[in-house]
């Protein structure tokens, strides 16, 4: 019920709009006619309001124009008798104001007044001789003199120059100041100063009599008789019309009211001419537009109707263009284009990339050929019309595999970068490419494996701090028992009354409590440094010093060693960057470990060289066991000697290796048969980064 | 000796009983306890003039026993661990501890670190009557500049002539890093001539008389790579 209430206040507010739109665009249209003949139309208005009908305009123009006529006829009639009467017949002519006359004359009547049988005006025309030659009154013998007949109160005299003009007995002042100009409802009579009577009318004479208030013809017609008739239809017409223009208003103001349903009826009207094609549109508005010109109907209702037609088709391409923002796009060619899109894009899904790469290529150049041909063919018989569509067509194409190709190159960019911020362990958000775009399954796969990746690094990081964790508890606990072990050997080396090879025994269980105590410290050092967990203090140091201060710590064992050191390190400078302390291990390490494996009697060489923004110290000896190149004695526990004999703990190369790594420099074996070679290597620090100075005191 | 006796707190009690036998060939006094709870009974209810205590145990850790036992009385504690990490050590100290001895420790050391300690704690008062114009205190380590002499927990050190010109360079600028080469010049009034291994051989005197551990020195320490130092405590 409401929404049928809804619905006739929205098709009543619909029709209430076009009608008053109607209406107030007509009298529009009639305002701007008016405005256009103001002067004749002021006249008019005037005559409206006039009692007498004789002081109208309308009842001059009809008796100076009667009266011009007349003349025109006697002038025929004395030229040629005998062709006058034919010439006559029919005749047609206009006034000097431009106006078209009919008077339909014969023999009888050549003046065509006789069809006024109610005899409003009564004449009398002549020459001077015979002044009464017709007449259409037989009453009376001279009308030119004396009183008017009963009824009568208007004559009008020609005396074959002038006019003079008797009204209610009174002479009325026809010429004014003696200039006649045409707009101003003057009596449009021969005889003005700049409009004199022609000389070939100076011997007639007319006198024309007016009924007071005309009478209507039994049969025939009377222009007096309509004179004051039109002028009250005009008057009843103009009454009507404003009370259209006032019930226009009322429309106005309902269409006003309701105009919510007549936008929701106006906008469910646009969504069922959204889906028509352009160009149906487009020749909708082209019939539209041939409709109010007025093109199909000649005549002037049928152009009112082709109007009032018009007004809803002006009506529907007005709400389309509001409502359809961009309708122009969905036109034949361009859906034709997308179904054709739509169908590759199916098509293409199920190829591999390389194939649907190479079919767009050919799809392009396949499209440009045919649109090329088809329309040079189509060109040539339209001479050059279809051109400009063509070309169009051409350039979308091209347009079209450009916009692809940029995707797809600004993709494989962003594939690009993220396989390599992958490559190089950046934690990366995964790439998302869109829904359409040919390589989103690559990105896919590969924020798979990234995924993969990330997953297995945390893994790894994970388990290789638990590794940290449980060596570090197991340090623990072994540490507390060890601590009473090293305590009680100690108590036990006090006791001075013990037989000598308790004593020997009590000297073993010291050293190997010790050796247990140091591997610990190594493991649990070694796991540290090699999980990044250890903490650093890095800083600029001299390379050559610390080395040199190394030997200079150890040099008591170098001494009691059957080793010859030759030591080779530049007395400049050699800066890097790197935690001393834990440096000082890695030589330390180094240097027991030549100490420990040296075959007797050989040389040591320690050697320190820049290179290439390198420094690198190198430590060479001959080892005392057999090396098998094949097993990478820096891991954990391996020893060149598979018997483990020795007194170090497995973890010397292991320590220096970890801990050169830890400050960012590198460390390499090289073993030549006998020859062992241990290089660690570190970047150079720039000289603009100085040396810690000691202060000067 | 001293007054009252040194608190031993460990939850091993092997370990207990062999650093309160090396503490008591010393002549030491000793108490033993072997949790955070009877080692705070203890401190109120005997007189105690030192704490040896392990930082894990059952009832109560070692850390919140010595925050308990600063709360009320003002003794030296040495603090036990099988951590070794400076983490570790630098959390003891802040606590309130006056000493950190990583397990397994050589008992020599512990008992002269107590030496240490007790000397200090009892001394305290004369390095302070000490203390003038001509006196730098360092820690245990305190150096007469007129009479060019040091000591160490209040013991004069016994140098050579060599050491205590490198000791009076140190001391005068404690912290300061000093190149071998500069020790060399300053002390032997020679141009550097393999001032390295020179200038550490006499390091290594010199840590083996003030350290009260020469292998893991607290005071003269090297800088690797750049020089030498006396810690500034």
């Amino acid at each position: 019920m409401d929404t049928k209430l809804k619905k006739s206040k929205a098709i009543v507010s619909l029709i209430s709009f076009f009608l008053s739109m109607g209406i107030l665009i007509a009298t529009a249209i009639f305002g701007i006619s008016f405005l256009m003949n103001y002067d004749y139309a002021m006249q008019q208005i005037s005559d409206l309001k006039q009692e007498d009908y004789q002081n109208t305009n309308a009842f001059r123009a009809e008796l100076s124009q009667m009266l011009n006529h007349i003349l025109h006829v006697m002038d025929t009639l004395s030229s040629s008798d005998t062709a006058a009467e034919t010439e006559l017949q029919d005749s047609v002519y206009s006034d000097s104001d431009g106006n078209r006359y009919y008077y339909f004359s014969d023999a009888d009547d050549p003046f065509g007044l006789n069809a006024d049988t109610a005899r409003n005006l009564l004449y009398q025309i002549g020459t001077a001789s015979n002044r009464t030659a017709y007449s259409n009154d037989t009453e009376h013998e001279n009308l030119y003199e004396g009183d008017l007949p009963e009824g009568y109160n208007f004559r009008l005299i020609f005396d074959g120059k002038t006019v003079s003009i008797e009204k209610d007995g009174v002479a009325v002042d026809v010429y004014g100041d003696g200039f006649y100009r045409s707009d101003s409802g003057m009596w449009n009579v021969p005889g003005y100063e700049n409009m004199a009577a022609n000389p070939d009318y100076e011997n007639f004479r007319v006198c024309l009599v007016a009924r007071q208030i005309p009478v209507e013809p039994m049969d025939g017609s009377s222009a007096l008789y309509d004179i004051p008739q039109q002028g009250r239809e005009t008057l009843l017409f103009l009454r009507i019309w404003s009370c259209i223009i006032a019930f226009s208003a009322i429309l106005l103001v309902l269409a006003f009211l309701w105009r919510k349903e007549r936008r929701e009826l106006s906008r469910r009207i646009a969504a069922h001419t959204a889906n028509l094609y352009f160009e149906w549109k487009l020749a909708f508005a082209i019939l539209v537009l041939f409709l109010t010109t007025g093109f199909v109907s000649g005549s002037i209702p049928g152009n009112v109707v082709c109007f009032l037609l018009s007004l809803p088709g002006y009506y529907l391409i007005a709400i389309d263009l509001r409502y359809n923002r961009g309708s122009w796009r969905r036109n034949v060619i361009s859906t034709m284009l997308r179904r054709r899109a739509e169908y590759r894009k199916t098509f293409e899904q199920k190829l591999p990339l390389e194939r649907r790469l190479l079919e767009r290529w050919d799809d392009f150049i396949k499209c440009e050929a045919i649109t090329f041909s088809v329309g040079l063919v189509l060109s040539i018989f339209t001479v050059g019309l279809l051109a400009p569509v063509t070309i169009a067509l051409m350039v979308y194409f091209a347009y079209r595999y450009g916009k692809l190709h940029r995707q797809l190159a600004q993709d494989l960019g962003r594939l690009t970068t993220q396989i390599t911020s992958v490559q190089q362990g950046k934690n990366t958000a995964p790439l998302l490419l869109p829904q359409d775009s040919d390589l989103r399954e690559a990105a896919h796969a590969l924020n798979d494996i990234e995924h993969g990746v990330n997953t297995a690094v945390e893994e790894r990081v994970k388990s290789e701090r638990m590794k940290v964790e449980l060596i570090t508890n197991v340090s623990h606990d072994i540490k507390t028992p060890l601590t009473s072990i090293i305590s009680y050997v100690d108590l036990l080396k006090q006791e001075e009354t013990l037989p000598d090879h308790v004593k020997d025994y009590i000297k073993v269980l010291d050293e190997k409590s010790l050796r247990l105590k140091n591997m610990i410290q190594d493991i649990f050092d070694v796991s540290k440094a090699a999980s990044g967990n250890m903490e650093l203090q890095m800083e600029p140091l001299d390379l050559g010093k610390l080395v040199r201060q190394t030997l200079a710590d150890m040099d008591e064992a170098v001494q009691a060693s059957q080793l010859l050191f030759r030591v080779d390190i530049p007395d400049q400078p050699v800066t890097i960057t790197a935690d001393g302390g834990r440096l000082y291990r890695v030589f330390q390490n180094l240097i027991s470990n030549a100490l420990r494996y040296s075959l007797e009697g050989t040389r040591v060489f320690v050697s320190l060289t820049e290179a290439d923004g390198f420094a690198c110290v190198a430590l060479k000896n001959i080892s005392r066991y057999e090396l098998d190149p094949n097993v990478d004695i820096t891991e954990r526990f391996v020893r060149g000697d598979a018997a483990r004999t020795t007194a170090g703990s497995g973890l010397g190369l292991s320590i220096a290796k970890s801990f050169t790594e830890a400050c960012g420099g590198e460390f390499s074996i090289q073993i030549d048969a006998d020859l062992f070679t241990a290089r660690v290597t570190f970047p150079l620090t720039p000289p603009s980064i100085t040396l810690q100075k000691p202060s000067e005191a | 000796m001293n007054e009252g006796s040194i608190l031993v707190v460990d939850d091993d009690r092997e370990i207990v009983r062999s650093i309160a036998i090396h503490l008591e060939k010393e002549g030491y006094s000793v108490l033993c306890a072997y949790n955070g709870l009877e080692a705070l009974d203890m401190v109120m209810s005997q007189p105690v003039c030192l704490i040896i205590i392990d930082v894990m145990m059952p009832k109560m850790d070692g850390l919140s026993a010595i925050m308990k036992i600063r709360e009320k009385r003002n003794l030296p504690i040495i603090v036990l661990s099988a951590k070794s990490e400076d983490t570790d050590k630098i959390l003891g100290l802040s606590i309130g501890a006056d000493d950190y001895v990583t397990k397994p420790f050589n008992p020599m050391e512990l008992v002269a670190r107590v030496r240490s300690q007790l000397r200090r704690y009892t001394s305290l008062g004369d390095i302070h009557a000490q203390q003038g114009n001509h006196v730098i205190v360092n820690g245990r380590l305190s150096y007469n500049t007129e009479e060019h002499i040091l000591t160490a927990d209040g013991e004069p050190v016994k140098l050579t002539a060599t050491e205590t010109k490198i000791i009076d360079l140190f001391m005068r600028n404690l912290g300061r890093i000093f190149p071998a080469e500069e020790i060399y010049r300053r002390v032997w009034n020679e141009p550097a001539f393999s001032a390295e291994n020179t200038v550490m051989v006499h390091i290594r005197r010199i840590r083996e008389k003030i350290e009260l551990n020469p292998k893991e020195p607290e005071y003269l320490k090297v800088v690797w790579g750049i020089g030498y130092k006396i810690e500034k405590k």
